[in-house]
């Protein structure tokens, strides 16, 4: 295409993406295949009722349907990645799976502090923090928008559902 | 002549004071949204789905339709001002907008985009409203055994075009599946793998799930990128002050017929199968524009053809979209997924009955529909100078609190702290499948499809007593299976 180039946009991040490691497909290909291991031998035959009713299948049917297709392809993809790191020994990118473990504990942080502590109190240290890490750099512009926005939800919530937020 | 006294009867319904003022509000908040870098059409429906539980079905319904069409043409603006698209759809759009804005012709540029993306969704609009019906009476011939292989088809056209590669799109779509199972069995209400949690007997929520995987995650996504990169901003002035050079008279746009109608046909064909993206409409759009022009070389220096081609296409998608949802129940992507969850969610069950058991509804819908794209042009049209500052507003700014919006959103309806949680979780899970190369649309439709795909399979399974030659019985499943097998085997192999 001629003309400037498009930044990276949302879609080619959820949809197609740069090729992924492969050594974080050969991880990702294990993990897949002991999760459907585990599905099937422990998690399904203990917590399906596995016999069918007299018309119908059983209704352990599609989880293990499903199980087996992603142990299945989570081994093909594994497999398919460890040949191609024999082949090529390409440089893992396992930084960027410590972004989603740092959002990871954030969200249980978040999920915790609602829960215990409050929307009200919460979010404008949540939303400060966002600030913060985003690039924000204008103190009034943080404080504004970092109190300003949760209480007005909050306010929202009650004045037009009638529904007190946690 | 049925189809039009149904659509008269569907006019009455829509208009009411409250449908066009949701509708008014759906398109100003869709545009809003798009404008914002980053958050597109989906982001705004999936945050505002909440909001519809407390309307009738018809504004529920016709105010996510409104978002989505101002979500979809939203994103032109910042393409055009900043060269920044505000949805990868319009990134087609920066090739020719942003050198007209650099010649101070932002305003011309954007109109442009205006009235290609309002004439683009009319056509496509048009062609719902004389297909859905036809489409629907061929998907009543449809038993089981062909509904599962539509959607064997729809799973493999997915996991070929919205993933790196076809395995880790099938990986998805069955991770997917499998989610979908937990909770109480359709058929017979055991529980399945619920530990005995009142919570998980309705299975995971859909609102969490698709705010989380798909809003939550890019939200994340976005505010690390900001903090390891920081922002793009723009310092041209793109908008002279000369009148004469922003003006576009209907002649002027109408000149580009042979573009619009070509574009609206691209877009309208791609919405229509189910797994094709927009963003794919509007670059092949944009291509055949290219083709098509007398002048090629023009294309990327300011050429109006090429945002026209691209509006026009991105925007056809949003009605044709709806086809498949309509007759099948298979939602064209991800936006028309996300409407199928709004309609289960207000009681309408997507498929081939939706017709004859809700008819009064999806008529009332398509007059809204129609009735939208003037309301677009005239909300558009007064809002393009206030949304070229929206567009200017830092995305440190925006983002972390719509994390805030996020959880509220998710809390309103059921108040309940579970939603909640399974938001932050899949969000967390969305951020991990972006960063290790799955695809989260292939995880969020088959989420979504998982139980129709399971009810049709098992009554299969039933109905033929696990013989599987019976395939061979019906010659629509035996086209659907082979065009999925040949789609599926063809992305292996290019992969």
């Amino acid at each position: 295409m001629a003309g400037t180039q498009p930044e990276k946009t949302q879609d080619s991040k959820d949809g197609v993406e740069n090729a992924t490691s492969p050594v974080v497909n050969l991880a990702s290909g294990c993990v897949l295949t002991l999760m459907g291991l585990a599905g099937l031998f422990w998690l399904i035959p203990n917590h399906v009722d596995a016999s069918a009713g007299s018309y119908d299948v059983s209704p352990a049917f599609m989880p293990n349907l499903a199980a087996w297709v992603v142990t299945l392809l989570g081994a093909t993809l594994a497999c398919s990645a460890a040949l191609k790191c024999r082949a090529a020994h390409p440089v893992s990118n396992w930084p960027a799976l410590v972004v989603p473990a740092i959002w990871g504990i954030a969200s249980i942080a978040i999920y915790l502090g609602v829960t215990n502590i409050g929307f009200v109190y919460v979010m404008p240290l949540v939303v400060a923090a966002g600030l913060l890490l985003s690039g924000q750099r204008s103190w009034p512009t943080i404080v504004a928008i970092a109190v300003l926005f949760p209480l007005a939800i909050d306010l929202a919530a009650w004045h037009l559902f009638t529904v007190q937020l946690p | 002549m049925d189809i039009l006294l149904h659509l008269a009867a569907g006019f009455e319904a829509a208009l009411t004071v409250t449908n066009l003022l949701f509708i008014a509000l759906g398109i100003a908040l869709g545009i809003v949204i798009g404008v914002i870098p980053g958050l597109g059409s989906v982001t705004a429906m999936a945050v505002l789905i909440p909001l519809t539980f407390y309307m009738s079905p018809l504004v529920a319904i016709a105010f996510l339709v409104g978002v989505n069409k101002g979500g979809t043409s939203g994103g032109a603006v910042p393409s055009i001002l900043l060269n920044t698209p505000g949805t990868p759809e319009s990134a087609a759009s920066a090739f020719d907008g942003h050198p007209m804005a650099c010649k101070g012709q932002g305003g011309k540029a954007m109109k442009y985009s205006l009235y290609s993306s309002v004439t683009g969704d009319t056509l496509s609009d048009l062609l719902l409203i004389a297909l859905a019906a036809p489409f629907a009476a061929i998907a009543l011939q449809f038993g089981p055994l062909e509904l599962a292989s539509v959607l064997f088809f729809a799973f493999a056209l997915l996991a070929g075009l919205a993933s790196e590669s076809p395995l880790k799109g099938l990986i998805a779509i069955f991770v997917g599946i499998f989610l979908a199972t937990i909770g109480l069995d359709p058929i017979d209400s055991t529980p399945r793998m619920t530990f005995g949690e009142v919570e998980l007997f309705d299975g995971f929520p859909l609102t969490g799930v698709a705010i989380g995987a798909l809003a939550l995650s890019s939200i994340f996504e976005q505010m690390t990128t900001l903090h390891r990169y920081g922002e793009r901003r723009a310092t041209a002035s793109l908008w002279a002050n000369d009148r004469a050079a922003n003006r576009l008279t209907a002649g002027e746009f109408f000149s580009h017929w042979r573009t619009i109608i070509r574009s609206a046909m691209i877009g309208s064909g791609v919405g229509m199968l189910p797994g094709l993206g927009v963003t794919l409409a509007a670059f092949l759009s944009y291509g055949a524009a290219r083709r098509a022009s007398k002048d090629p070389s023009s294309f990327g220096k300011g050429n109006p053809d090429g945002i026209v081609a691209t509006e026009a296409a991105n925007s056809a998608v949003v009605g044709s979209n709806l086809i498949p949802t309509i007759a099948i129940g298979i939602p064209g992507n991800i936006a028309a997924a996300l409407l199928i969850g709004a309609f289960m969610i207000h009681g309408i069950v997507p498929g081939p009955f939706m017709l004859t058991m809700h008819g009064d509804i999806i008529y009332a819908l398509f007059a809204s529909m129609l009735i939208a794209n003037f309301i677009h042009l005239a909300v558009g049209r007064v809002g393009i100078s206030i949304w070229a500052h929206i567009a200017r507003a830092p995305r440190s700014a925006v983002l972390p609190p719509v994390i805030a919006l996020c959880i509220a959103g998710v809390y309103l309806p059921n108040q309940s702290m579970f939603e909640v949680a399974v938001m932050l979780g899949f969000a967390v899970l969305g951020l991990l499948m972006r960063h290790t190369g799955f695809s989260i649309v292939c995880l969020v439709i088959g989420f979504l499809l998982g139980g129709m795909f399971e009810a049709s399979l098992r009554k299969t399974l039933l109905l033929y007593k696990a013989d599987f030659s019976s395939v061979f019985s019906s010659p629509i499943s035996v086209i659907f299976l082979a065009l999925g097998l040949v789609v599926l085997a063809r992305a292996f192999r290019k992969s």
